[in-house]
This record gives structure tokens, C-alpha cells and sequence, in this order.
């Protein structure tokens, strides 16, 4: 019905996360955990695993927090966990395995989407996401804790100096707010 | 008067509301957030009223936030002068700049309508408003109307937005990651900016870049982020160990920020002070000070900080007494007291009215009910119908 109300049509659909992942899950769900190609097979046929594991691999190298010393990076992974990278210059988690995840739509994929760019995530529609160990036993994703230090990468270009506020009022994995 | 009307919910609507990108549908405890066992019937002239509140409401913020910034006021909303000049500049500068979105949270009773809160910077609950009801109605009530224009709204907006900014900049996007329903919603919104033609890349907030030297943000290939859409409060980002180059970098105009900085004032309830200081006799304030002295002669009346989220810290008082006290991280703030006001209220659900302004326009409503009086981040979304 047409109506000054109401918008003519609200095209959206977006991904939705594969079997391995959150679709028909409750909020509270945490997605499957990969710790190898092979683990994932089991579940997903095909390419897809090792296109997301590849390109978790990718995003690990890349994205993952940097520590100035073994100490703090296993204070927050776990002792064992971290491992010297750029000539003992830094530490890093050890990337414990991945997650994987769907596109819907396709479409969603070339235009930024959370997941984005989706040919640095495998591309077809898959995406993966890499995890760490955590300290107190599980598995973590990326995020940077209050307190944590700005850490600086190779090029001159430092990460990690947003989200600490974030952290500390409890938006990850709760809310926001507003 | 609106009606709270119980109906069987889909049995398959967790699929449903999945594919219309909400996957936070349910709380940790297990009961829905989405909550489509229910629904609120408003009839039309209610809506209109409605729109018309949001509407006025929507033009006497932008006169507080000009008066409070040329008055000079700024400081007392708590803000250093860091922040208080990015404020001032972003509001001179503002100029053709669409305003995004903002939501009012309003009681109402069948009668009055009052604003309780506004959300001007990050507002929630944007997804279930825009896309998931908009669905429900098409389904459960097929030709059936709803107070929902916010979709094509945000895509107008973000159209001009595309023709005053040049199609050669892009939009980045941001929010803390991993987080469902601030990834979500970021979907949501660049399907929205696809739509208007803006060419948008995602990043997590934490990954975002600060290259020496220059001080410029950049995104993950080192590209520089020249316009960012952050699903985070400004307060936070200036907070954060880069906040004060953002602060620099907005402020030189080498990078913008949706919303702009002084969209933050908008979302400060000291605003709420200044708004019934400056329109004593508008219908849709509620009386609110600074002063526990005054609140005490409201007799009752609800405690709020000036930067809360989601009923944290909220106080309720009653004839005096404390009927409900809130926890969480915004003890450091300050904080204002608003006279209290009843809400719609059925079979012990107490509703808030959000109406959502795109760009200066009313163009919405979500309604949150929870069991308790404070609407808190437990409070359900329900969906609502427009009747004859």
C-alpha cells in the first residue's frame, strides 16, 4: 500500500552465517571454532575451509595486537600462547584457529560490508576470521582491552588507539547504548 | 488510545528477522528481544501527533545545542576544551551537512507526550525500526500502514550526503568489532549507503590507523579514511589513546566524522535542562535541573547521568524514596533530574516511544517495553501498526 508513512520498499537482506557459524543461534552464541583445515572439512566440503583459513592466516599477520613484551601479550592469551614476531621485537598471540562464515548475498560482499572485501576473505560468498587462546582457557577475537599499550607496525602507522574506552563501559559483546 | 494487541508470533521468525540482518534477537538469557508476540496499535492521529512532537522537539534541540554553544555553556555539559572547540567548529561548519539520524525516547500516556531522552549521536535499535518491522508488517498485515519511512529516508540523506561530499570520496565505516549488533547494524547502514551510491569499505575500530608523521587515520591497505560513519560515541573516540588526533585531524578538516562532533550535545541530557530553561512552555518537556534540591520538590522524579546509555546508573525516586537504582560504568559523570512521567503501560509492560528523525525529519517509531519502570538494554523491541 502506498503510504507517506512508510518506505515504498526496504530491500535489505544480509549475510547470514553459515552452518559452522551464528545463523539460528541465540544472541548469546558464540560461533565454532576451527583449529584446522581438516576440522573445518569435516563440517564444509569443498574450498571453502581453506579459503577462510588462508585468509585468516592473512588477517592475523596483519591485524593482530602487537606487545612489546612476551609478558603483557600472555597476560591477555595465556602463558604459551604469544610468539615472538620482526626479530623478537614484538609478540603476538599465536593465531589458535578460525571462524567461518557465510554470505547471503553475495552482492554484500564488494561494498564494505563488515566482513568486507570479500576476495581478502576468501571470496565465493566465505569469509574467516582468525582466533586467539584466551587466558583464562577458550578462544578470543581481536579486541583491545583498557589498558592495553598502543602497539606500532612496521610502515610507520599505529593501531589500536580506539576502542579502550569502548571496552571499559562494556560495549563488547554487550551494548553500545543510546 | 494505542493498544497493546497479543498474536502468535511466526514460528519460524527467527529465520525471518535473521535474514533482515538481525541476529540479536534474543538475549543472553534466552528471552526474545525481538519480541513479535505482541504488537502496538496506534491510530493515525496518534501518529500524528507523534510526528508532529518529534518534529517540534527535533527544532528545539538544534536551538538549545546553538544556544548552549553560543552562550558558551559548553563546560557545563562536561566537556574539556578540547572537545568544546571540535563542538564549536563542527557546529559553524555545519552548514549543508545532512544530519543523519537521531531518536527521541517519548512517554506517552494516551494523552501527553513527553521527551524523556535523546539520542543524537549513536542511537540503537536502527535495524529493528527500519528493516525487521518494516517486514513483520509486510507479512503479518499485508497493505497494512506503519509510522516507517526511515529506510528511504537514510538513503536520501546519504544521497546528499554523496552529492555535496563528491563522489570521489568514499565512506568508511566503523565500529567495535567483534560485536553483533554493532556489526549488524554497520551492515545494515552500508547497504543503505550502497543504495545511495556511496562507496563504502568497512574497518574495526580497533584496527584503524594513525600514520606518523602526518597524523593521518588510515585504513588496513594504509589508505587514508577521509570520511568515517563511527557507530561509536564521540566521547569514547576522544577518550581512546587516539582521540587527541582526532581531535587535530577533524578539527583541520582532514578527516569528518557522521555524526558530526556537535551531534554530541544532542545526546547529552543536560540538554534536557536547557531545553525547558529556554521553552518553559512547551507540551513535550518534562521539568529537569541540575539541582537535588529542586528534583527534591518534584517529589518524584528519575536521576540521570548526562552521558548514560541503556538506563545505566538511572535512579527512580518516588515521594522521595528510591524505587530502583541502576548500576554501571557512568558513576563518573554528571548527572540531571528529570521529573518523573508515566508510560504506556499494558499488562505490566511499560513502553518508550522511539521516534526517529532522518535529516531533520520525524520518519519513524520503535517501541521498547520492558517489565520494570527503566528502560534498560533488556527491553524489548515490539513491532507496531498504523490503523484507520
Amino acid at each position: 500500500m502506498a503510504s507517506r508513512r512508510r518506505s515504498a520498499y526496504v530491500g535489505f537482506s544480509v549475510l547470514t552465517l553459515s552452518a559452522a557459524g551464528l545463523a539460528g543461534c541465540g544472541g548469546g552464541d558464540q560461533p565454532k571454532v576451527y583449529n584446522s583445515v581438516a576440522a573445518c572439512k569435516a563440517d564444509h566440503p569443498g574450498h571453502a575451509c581453506d579459503d577462510a583459513w588462508q585468509a585468516s592466516v592473512g588477517e592475523h599477520d596483519k591485524t593482530a595486537p602487537r606487545y612489546t613484551n612476551e609478558q603483557a601479550c600472555e597476560a591477555q592469551y595465556g602463558p604459551g600462547h604469544c610468539e615472538a614476531r620482526e626479530g623478537g621485537q614484538v609478540f603476538m598471540p599465536l593465531m589458535a584457529g578460525f571462524i567461518l562464515g557465510q554470505m547471503l548475498n553475495n552482492n554484500r560482499c564488494n561494498t564494505g560490508a563488515p566482513y568486507g572485501n570479500c576476495g581478502g576473505y576468501g571470496g565465493g560468498g566465505y569469509f574467516g576470521h582468525p582466533v586467539f587462546y584466551a587466558s583464562g582457557g577458550g578462544y578470543r577475537t581481536p579486541a583491545i582491552n583498557p589498558g592495553e599499550s598502543v602497539f606500532t607496525r612496521s610502515g610507520g602507522v599505529s593501531r589500536g588507539g580506539f576502542g579502550a574506552t569502548a571496552g571499559f563501559r562494556g560495549a563488547l559483546g554487550g551494548f553500545r547504548g543510546g | 488510545m494505542a493498544q497493546r494487541i497479543t498474536l502468535p508470533v511466526r514460528p519460524d521468525w527467527r529465520r525471518k528477522v535473521e535474514e533482515r540482518g538481525l541476529t540479536w534477537h534474543t538475549a543472553a538469557d534466552g528471552s526474545p528481544y525481538w519480541d513479535e508476540s505482541a504488537y502496538w496499535l496506534f491510530s493515525e492521529a496518534e501518529i500524528d501527533r507523534i510526528e508532529a512532537a518529534a518534529n517540534d522537539l527535533y527544532e528545539l534541540c538544534l536551538k538549545a545545542v546553538g544556544h548552549v554553544i553560543e552562550q558558551r555553556r559548553l563546560a557545563s555539559f562536561g566537556y574539556n576544551p578540547t572537545t568544546i572547540a571540535l563542538i564549536e567548529q563542527s557546529w559553524a561548519r555545519r552548514g549543508w551537512q545532512p544530519t543523519f539520524y537521531a531518536r527521541f525516547d517519548l512517554a506517552y500516556d494516551g494523552e501527553a507526550i513527553k521527551l524523556l531522552e535523546l539520542n543524537g549521536d549513536t542511537p540503537t535499535s536502527l535495524v529493528e525500526a527500519a528493516v525487521v518491522q518494516w517486514w513483520w508488517l509486510e507479512e503479518r498485515f499485508p497493505g497494512g500502514d506503519q509510522f516507517n519511512s526511515i529506510h528511504e529516508k537514510l538513503v536520501a540523506a546519504l544521497r546528499l550526503w554523496r552529492q555535496n561530499a563528491g563522489a570521489a570520496r568514499g565512506l568508511h565505516l566503523t565500529c567495535v568489532a567483534p560485536h553483533l549488533e554493532d556489526e549488524g547494524t554497520i551492515e545494515y547502514l552500508a547497504a543503505a549507503a550502497d543504495e545511495a551510491g556511496v562507496e563504502t569499505q568497512f574497518i574495526a575500530l580497533g584496527d584503524i590507523g594513525l600514520r606518523d608523521g602526518d597524523e593521518t587515520f588510515v585504513d588496513l591497505d594504509d589508505q587514508p579514511i577521509v570520511s568515517l560513519f563511527k557507530l561509536v560515541p564521540w566521547e569514547w573516540l576522544l577518550a581512546d589513546p587516539f582521540g587527541q588526533a582526532l581531535a587535530r585531524q577533524a578539527g583541520a578538516e582532514r578527516i569528518s566524522l557522521i555524526e558530526p562532533a556537535w551531534k554530541m550535545v544532542a545526546s547529552n541530557k543536560m540538554l534536557l535542562v536547557t531545553l525547558k530553561e529556554l521553552f518553559p512552555d512547551s507540551p513535550y518537556l518534562l521539568d529537569a535541573t541540575t539541582s537535588a534540591r529542586v528534583a527534591a520538590g518534584y517529589g518524584d522524579y528519575v536521576r540521570k547521568p548526562v552521558l548514560g546509555r541503556e538506563g545505566a546508573n538511572v535512579t527512580l525516586v518516588e515521594a522521595g524514596r528510591t524505587l530502583e537504582a541502576r548500576p554501571g560504568a557512568y558513576d563518573d559523570d554528571l548527572f540531571i533530574y528529570q521529573r518523573r512521567t508515566r508510560l504506556l503501560e499494558a499488562a505490566g509492560n511499560h513502553a518508550v516511544l522511539g521516534a526517529w528523525v532522518v535529516n531533520r525529519e520525524a520518519c519513524g517509531l520503535g517501541v521498547r517495553e520492558s517489565k520494570g519502570p527503566i528502560t534498560d538494554n533488556l527491553a524489548r523491541f515490539v513491532p507496531h501498526v498504523m490503523g484507520g
